[in-house]
């Protein structure tokens, strides 16, 4: 086993975990602040909303001081919006990082990618340092690469769907032609799913639904920050090459005559 | 005495009445968030402009103006 320590690294910063997590949807704080602590997460994903007595109660709980935030555009349909939440984002969380979501419809919350690759030309010019949360397709994911995006985010399927990997080929091909951060975001329904995006080579997962909406978020935390490192090991250990036939593994020789 | 007239800003979606004169954007904030301001990572737009908390103070509004304060939140 490689002795070199396996960190995660987004704009020059080291990261333990690969999992990145959502902080909606949860039945409540408590239960909020224990599937954080159980998914050995350090990233966290929040977004900027307009004041009132709640989101007070959620900023000053607590949770401020230990995990690295990454704010997000979530809701944003245009350019305009989306460039005024990076701004606002920044001046409140002193942070250069922004989750750029851009979608395009009610329905499926499919980002847009001509609006996303318009915005992300702006960011990037501003100084931001990008995730950019698009579709899979592997030549806009390139071209968010080249353009500077500190991470490139594809969806694995829509937006709290829990449906996994769609196109799996999609995903090697993004996975072989870029070379910097790609994290797969949104889609994940289940450990397995986050395990095999592992396996498959990216560098991190981020996931909010499937924690906070199941029926215990602490345990299936646990088992997602269990999943993510296991495709991680995998990946980095080298699986068998896939052959039609059987592999013999006990050794044929020295057994006993046939009779 | 003559009577000062009021007119109306939007703050966060709502009407919000402010003297003819306008209101600095520092006292609005605090009108509107409390004393706490300063430990709730607010940021503020005014007219869809970033208005930097270096501003507050000297940021005047005026009739009609649209303001928006932010906070984090949950999110995904």
């Amino acid at each position: 086993m490689s002795k070199k320590k396996d960190e995660l690294i987004i704009d020059g910063k080291k990261f333990a975990s690969r999992l990145i997590m959502g902080t909606s949807l949860y039945p409540n704080l408590e239960v909020l602040n224990k599937s954080l602590e159980a998914s050995a997460t350090e990233i966290i994903t929040v977004s900027m909303r307009r004041f009132n007595q709640e989101g007070e109660k959620f900023f000053l709980k607590g949770i401020k001081s230990k995990y690295t935030f990454l704010p997000n555009t979530a809701g944003c349909f245009t350019k305009k919006e989306a460039l005024l939440t990076a701004e606002l984002s920044r001046e409140s969380l002193k942070t250069e990082w922004i989750k750029l979501e851009l979608i395009s419809e009610n329905e499926m919350l499919l980002p847009d990618p001509l609006e996303l690759f318009a915005t992300c030309e702006e960011l990037v010019k501003k100084k931001f340092k990008i995730f950019a949360y698009c579709s899979d397709d592997p030549i806009l994911c390139k071209r968010l690469e080249e353009l500077g995006c500190a991470a490139v985010m594809p969806l694995i399927s829509p937006i709290g769907s829990g449906l996994g990997i769609r196109n799996e080929h999609n995903l090697e091909i993004i996975r072989s032609i870029c070379k910097g951060v790609i994290i797969v975001d949104a889609g994940i329904g289940t450990p397995s799913h986050a395990c095999k995006v592992m396996e498959l080579g990216f560098d991190g997962v981020l996931l909010n639904s499937s924690v906070a909406r199941s029926f215990d978020p602490i345990q299936m935390a646990m088992a997602m920050n269990l999943a993510v490192k296991s495709g991680r090991l995998s990946y980095l250990s080298g699986s068998i090459e896939k052959t039609k036939k059987a592999v013999r593994s006990t050794p044929f020789r020295g057994k006993i005559s046939n009779f | 005495m003559k009577k000062m007239s009021k007119k109306k800003c939007f703050v966060n979606g709502a009407s919000f009445t402010i003297k003819s004169c306008g209101i600095q954007l520092e006292d609005l904030i605090t009108t509107t968030v409390g004393k706490k301001k300063n430990e709730l990572s607010l940021a503020v737009a005014v007219n869809n402009e970033l208005v930097q908390k270096s501003e507050w103070k000297s940021k005047v509004i005026k009739e009609g103006d649209v303001i928006e304060i932010v906070q984090p939140f949950f999110g995904g």
